[in-house]
């Protein structure tokens, strides 16, 4: 008797825990993007079907445990094992979770860039984001190490034409709601990440590549940069801000910065 | 090379007995004892981290970041080199039945060079300890100390210091490879090994593959830094005030060097460490292993599948998507010989009568840990999930379970069960039963919660969180962790003290106090010089022949003749007739 | 080599009657040896991945001209791996005394290959070719240095080999002739496979 309420009272936590993430009870900072939501449902199917996975395996093990205490020694009528069952588990777990999985990541990786999508440069430093937006004629000027100074972040090349109108800011990322955004990820220095956990979106930047990630932000609101990838002992504090807008509330301010 | 390993006889000084021995016993308990003394190191610098963690703001960022490399280095040291090099070097011999190892001399060698290792990984913490972390990535770790303290002759002594100990494990390696293919004592056939001694061997083929890799990326990483060679850091670095004279070089190169050598690495970790646990179960639930060809099968699996999953820890590292794809696929192929193992274990316990004394306890804990930790890793696999998770504290707890508490547990196990034969005297149970618990329960506790900090959206390896809002929630978190931490190194005072004090004053043990089966029970308390006092015995079935039908005792031991349940009977026993 | 158990004492292994204790200690040998190799080509392995990765994310690659003496370093090396085969058959076939002056000339050619390499090095450095002149000189002043690290451990055996065998007349060392036969001829594939790999 004991020991079955025992049980009982196992399997009602362990499924409300299970539950808990399923119905996201217990749940990561909103997401705030497009591929963010496909991640979030990816996320609720593996934790259904991995914490089952999860919970079994430890009972199982637990009540092998339990009953080893016995002292009956008599071979056990039941075996918990059946390969032809296990083979197939694991073979549709290591199915499902490669396309749930992989059709999320596609998602995000294999589009092709979208041609109207709001371009921004973000050049990474040991321990600050300077962000550049192309200003009006759309396009970044160059740039190049040797013209970094303290009033020039990230080294734009003085007689560069399209680099006039260009627009640097510090630690602050400021897009539209609902338009896509193409992100171009530099570094200066050491290898940082860009990381946004209500994007669900992390992306190392490494110097000496332009790498770029486009997202879509479907809330407006700020939301904290946090550099992912460890940078120096100023790692920790490596902040910026995302600020999603309303989009005319956006063409208005960026018409403003631009005077 | 021969005049190494011809026979040698019991030298009679203390140096060559005690200090330079060739006797791969010595050489055992040499191991274990300087990895205990790491281990030692590197715990109290988790008090001094957790404490500035959890508790109060202590240290400055970059000594923070200085005590956590080191911490992630030491202990990378202690559980790659603990299970095969102290237990694997004293058992594997006694195991398969040879007076010593294939190669002494080269065993004593590996050893010093170890030793070396860690004496200069620890004199980096005396200059100046790297902030680069475990990984090493460049350039911050290829540039000097412009880019940050600890990044001069303290990387550099760090590398150093990996590089002997790439050495010493590809010494120890080739001694355990010949020794047992080699050297096996008549009827002792490959499918007869005790499992453990498939995990030396398992642990010792990967290490030989891998080794020389990181050993090529360390040369090249310490060229960049002494040479101003351009390998790893690229063009255009500005860092210090000034751009950086290096042309060209790719960061991401040394990462898929790094993996290709860290995956498989992780694998000579707790490979053995799983098959130790495997032996030692059997041992105490007084059952034949369950599905041993089918453990052997999935050590090839996971050597195979160790040498093309790499490209996980590198999902978000800017390398093609499409590699990222097939990466995240192979690696969820890792779960099949991973859950045979579990299986096993499962099967293997399942209606036994289970003895349950410490090595036994550690072992189910153990396999607690392993499930816990396999099934997070179920969820770094996907690659899409994985751009959430990478590089959050979610991966350090993931690691931790594994990397850290399972093979450390293993540790324990096999320092509980081996002690005997190792010391001659027995440890003491309760203070062992009192350990065990406080220290899953803590593994436990402050694992679990990491992973919650990486459902935050924690980043790893930061020094303070009072910079973001969004870390507010993991203040709590931080602070139960560290307090926990507190309690269970405090426990580890538990484990030492039984060590210490069992070594003088612990019960004397008899030849076989657990009613083993393998070869190294049936020899007297101390272990003879060259093992086997007369003639080495012959080999008539495997280690598990526990729970035979009609026995006087539930037992066999391997020298006993007769039929047996490893399938072999018939098999590889010795026709001639003189010895 | 191999020296016998005291009197009374049990054999280090269990011997089969019919090949005895020396067969298992040289087959160990032998698989240590090999291992090795397969220890070592797996670093080289590395290497060449990491060469052509590097060759692969750069927008130029300027090649360095191979230093004058290269084809001659490489006939001295190939030549020395010859002459140690050579020495190793006639002593196999009984005549050590001949055996004995070819392993001390392989063992210095062997030696004049790496003084050779030191002097190809100079000359690099007297053209400002330097480690760090670019990607490919780094390559190649990298490689050629872990090759003879490797190469000087054999000529470190083979000296210490020819110095027994002159030295001892009596016996001559078979086994670890063998071995380090095996081993140098490694040496000599591994650095025309490295030329190869650099310069074509
Ligand atoms: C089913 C089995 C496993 C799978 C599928 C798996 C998967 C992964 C993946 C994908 C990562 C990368 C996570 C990231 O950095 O974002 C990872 C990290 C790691 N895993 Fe596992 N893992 C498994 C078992 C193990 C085992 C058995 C060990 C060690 C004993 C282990 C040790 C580690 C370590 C040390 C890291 C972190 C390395 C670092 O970034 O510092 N894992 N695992
Ligand atoms: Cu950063
Ligand atoms: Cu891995």
């Amino acid at each position: 008797m004991r020991r079955a309420v025992a049980w009982l009272v196992f399997w009602l936590v362990a499924a409300g825990v299970v539950a808990a993430f399923y119905k996201r009870v217990l749940w990561f900072p909103p997401a705030v993007s497009e591929h963010g939501l496909s991640m979030d449902s990816q996320f609720s199917v593996s934790f259904l079907v991995i914490g089952t996975l999860f919970v079994a395996a430890q009972a199982l093990f637990g009540y092998a445990v339990l009953r080893g205490r016995g002292k009956s020694g008599q071979p056990p009528s039941f075996w918990p094992s059946n390969p032809r069952f296990e083979k197939r588990l694991i073979l549709a777990i290591v199915g499902v979770f490669s396309m749930g999985s992989e059709k999320a990541w596609a998602n995000m990786y294999f589009r092709k860039p979208s041609p109207d999508a709001l371009e921004i440069e973000l050049t990474a430093e040991q321990f600050a984001w300077n962000v550049r937006y192309p200003g009006a004629d759309g396009q970044f000027g160059d740039t190049a190490p040797k013209f970094i100074t303290r009033a020039n972040p990230i080294g734009l090349n003085p007689s560069s034409r399209s680099g006039g109108d260009d627009l640097v800011l510090l630690n602050e990322v400021r897009v539209p709601a609902q338009r896509r955004v193409r992100l171009t990820l530099r570094s200066k220095d050491v290898l940082h990440s860009f990381w946004v956990p209500n994007l669900r979106l992390k992306q190392d930047i490494v110097p000496g590549l332009a790498i770029q990630v486009e997202f879509l932000a479907t809330k407006t609101g700020q939301f904290e940069i946090a550099c992912a990838e460890l940078c120096g002992l100023g790692h920790f504090r490596m902040k910026g801000t995302l600020i999603v807008m309303e989009a005319q509330e956006f063409d208005q301010w960026l018409e403003e910065e631009s005077e | 090379m021969s005049e190494t390993h011809a026979e040698h006889e019991a030298p009679r000084s203390f140096i060559r007995r005690y200090i330079f021995s060739m006797d791969h016993k010595v050489i055992g308990i040499q191991y274990l004892l300087a990895m205990l003394l790491l281990a030692v190191v590197g715990l109290a610098l988790t008090v001094v981290m957790r404490w500035h963690l959890g508790i109060r703001t202590v240290l400055r960022p970059e000594t923070y970041l200085s005590l956590m490399t080191m911490h992630a280095s030491l202990m990378f040291v202690v559980v790659t080199v603990t299970p095969t090099s102290a237990f694997g070097n004293y058992f594997l011999p006694l195991q398969v039945g040879a007076r010593d190892m294939a190669f002494p001399f080269l065993n004593m060698l590996s050893f010093w060079v170890a030793l070396a290792a860690g004496l200069v990984l620890l004199s980096s913490l005396i200059v100046g300890a790297p902030i680069s972390g475990w990984t090493a990535y460049p350039p911050l770790s290829a540039v000097g100390g412009v880019a940050g303290p600890g990044l001069g002759l303290g990387q550099t002594l760090w590398l150093v210091a990996v590089a002997l100990l790439c050495v010493s494990s590809m010494m120890g390696a080739l001694n355990f490879i010949a020794t047992t293919l080699n050297l096996r004592t008549r009827g002792m056939s490959m499918m007869r090994l005790p499992v453990s001694v498939w995990g030396w061997l398992t642990a010792a083929v990967t290490g030989l593959l891998v080794f020389p890799v990181l050993s090529a990326g360390g040369i090249m990483l310490l060229l960049d830094r002494l040479g101003k060679t351009s390998f790893f850091v690229p063009s255009g670095l500005y860092l210090g005030g000034e751009v950086l004279p290096h042309q060209g070089g790719s960061p991401l190169l040394w990462q898929h060097l790094f993996w290709f050598f860290g995956h498989p690495e992780v694998y000579i970790v707790i490979v053995p460490s799983m098959c130790m646990v495997t032996h030692i179960m059997a041992n105490f639930a007084r059952r034949p292993i369950f599905g041993y060809r089918y453990l052997v099968l999935s050590l090839f699996g996971f050597v195979t599948l160790g040498g093309v999953v790499w490209g996980h820890h590198m999902f978000v590292s800017g390398m093609s998507p499409y590699s990222g794809l097939a990466f995240s696929i192979l690696t969820l192929f890792v779960s099949i010989p991973a859950a045979i193992f579990a299986i096993s274990w499962l099967m293997t316990l399942w209606g036994a009568r289970i003895q349950f004394r410490p090595p036994m306890l550690y072992c189910l804990g153990f396999v607690s840990l392993f499930i816990s930790g396999g099934v997070g890793g179920l969820f770094n696999a996907q690659s899409s999930l994985d751009i959430y998770l990478h590089d959050t504290y979610w991966v350090v707890g993931h690691l931790h379970l594994l990397f850290a508490m399972a093979a450390i547990f293993s540790v324990f196990a096999a320092i509980h069960f081996w002690f005997p034969k190792m010391f001659g005297r027995m440890m003491n149970d309760t203070l062992g039963t009192i350990h065990f618990w406080f220290t899953l329960v803590g593994a436990y506790i402050i694992f679990l919660t990491m992973h919650y900090m990486g459902f935050l959206g924690h980043p790893r390896r930061y020094a303070e969180i009072s910079q973001f809002d969004f870390l507010k929630p993991a203040a709590s978190a931080h602070t139960l962790i560290s307090v926990v931490a507190l309690i269970t190194a405090g426990a580890q005072i538990l484990f030492l003290f039984n060590f210490f004090w069992s070594l003088f004053a612990g019960r004397k043990a008899a030849t076989n106090p657990w009613n083993s089966t393998s070869l190294e029970w049936t020899l007297p308390n101390p272990v003879p010089f060259s093992n086997f006092e007369r003639d080495i015995p012959v080999v008539h079935r495997w280690a598990y022949d526990f729970e035979l039908p009609g026995g006087a005792q539930d037992y066999e031991m391997q020298t006993a003749p007769g039929p047996s349940m490893d399938g072999q009977t018939g098999k590889g026993v010795p026709t001639e007739k003189s010895t | 080599m191999i020296a016998q158990p005291p009197a009374g004492h049990p054999g280090l292994l269990h011997p089969t009657p019919s090949r005895g204790v020396e067969h298992l200690l040289r087959r160990s040998d032998v698989l240590g040896l090999w291992l090795t190799l397969a220890g070592i080509s797996m670093m080289f392995a590395a290497f060449t991945s990491a060469y052509v990765f590097r060759h692969g994310v750069s927008a130029a690659w300027p090649v360095i001209p191979p230093p004058k003496l290269t084809a001659f370093n490489t006939f001295l090396l190939l030549l020395s791996s010859a002459v140690l085969e050579g020495a190793r058959r006639l002593a196999n076939s009984g005549r050590t005394r001949a055996g004995r002056g070819l392993l001390a000339l392989a063992a210095l050619l062997g030696f004049a290959f790496l003084a050779g390499q030191c002097i190809a090095w100079r000359q690099l450095a007297r053209q400002g070719i330097t480690l760090d002149t670019n990607p490919h000189s780094s390559f190649f002043y990298m490689l050629s240095g872990v090759h003879g690290v490797h190469a000087a451990g054999g000529v470190s055996a083979l000296l210490w080999l020819s110095g027994r065998a002159c030295l001892r007349k009596a016996e001559w060392p078979f086994h670890a002739v063998g071995l380090a036969a095996v081993y140098w001829h490694f040496v000599g594939a591994l650095w025309v496979y490295l030329v190869v790999l650099l310069f074509l």
